[in-house]
């Protein structure tokens, strides 16, 4: 179970919102892509990573009520290049009460992918598409050696 | 953590009046981290919060099965107590500033998605809140 401790908010930024680094979990690869990010050679996330759905995002927006105090935007960066790069921001004076809320219901809304779990599933894919890959070549050589037969 | 031990020393007095010394009591985790408390009125704080949890329990033994709460000592010094079900959680965040304290309950698709939280300002009422949520979807 997530803690509110991935969520820190701690960083302001000049229009006065707390940013917390995201990658939009915009295709198959952006979790992998996440996990394979590097600081000074060493695995940036080393545990994992977490994802959110952006309903759950819009659903908290509304139930707590904080429209004008919480958004999230898309911001590619070009180097490294990480074109999944956005943030979640947050009002820099929002009540210390609030922004604790907020980041318990992030945590609780939080799908943690461990990157151990990550990895095996990766391999099994992998696995399993080169035997359906082999499978699909060996009876498309069968079918057309049928044919052949029944034209002989 | 050796949670079969004994809590009792230190500045935490009024643990010592606890009944629960054994070692499954869902509150045993938090007992426990006392002593790593640096600030006395989160310490404090904790120990009010204890003993309204360990009065309702008292009065509702089938409580004694419940999850652990597990406790987490925050950079700041502050301490912050999740208590998680399978389709609920609450939590307790327990700051230096007392008025800065909160408490949440959020619970999952199954229980209406929903999103409760507020300044911790009378800790018996929160906790019977608590109990009676925890009774009715457990």
């Amino acid at each position: 179970m997530a803690h509110r401790n991935l969520y820190q908010f701690h960083r302001a930024n000049p229009d006065g919102w707390f940013e917390e680094s995201i990658n939009w979990n915009d295709d198959a690869r952006a979790v992998h892509f996440t996990l394979e990010q590097k600081d000074d050679g060493e695995w940036k996330y080393e545990i994992g990573v977490a994802t959110l759905r952006r309903d759950k995002i819009d659903l908290m927006i509304r139930r707590q009520g904080i429209a004008e105090r919480f958004k999230y935007k898309r911001k590619p960066i070009p180097e490294p290049p990480n074109r999944y790069h956005g943030n979640l921001l947050m009002k820099s004076d929002i009540p210390n009460q609030l922004k604790e809320s907020i980041r318990n219901h992030l945590a609780w809304i939080s799908k943690i992918h461990f990157r151990h779990e990550y990895s095996d599933k990766t391999v099994e894919k992998t696995i399993v598409s080169y035997i359906l890959r082999r499978l699909s070549s060996i009876i498309s050589r069968l079918l057309s050696a049928l044919r052949q037969f029944k034209v002989n | 953590m050796n949670d079969s031990r004994d809590v009792t020393t230190g500045s935490s007095g009024e643990i010592r009046s606890f009944s629960l010394g054994g070692g499954s009591s869902p509150i045993r985790k938090v007992k426990a981290i006392i002593p790593q408390v640096e600030n006395k009125t989160v310490v404090e704080q904790i120990e009010k919060f204890l003993l309204a949890i360990d009065t309702e329990i008292d009065n509702r033994p089938d409580l004694r099965n419940t999850p652990a709460l597990i406790p987490h000592i925050e950079e700041n010094g502050a301490v912050s107590i999740d208590w998680t079900f399978p389709d609920f959680r609450i939590g307790v965040n327990l700051e230096v500033n007392p008025a800065d304290s909160g408490w949440h309950l959020l619970s999952n698709e199954k229980l209406g998605e929903f999103t409760a939280s507020k300044q911790l300002k009378n800790m018996d009422q929160t906790v019977s809140f608590f109990i009676e949520y925890i009774t009715k979807n457990t």
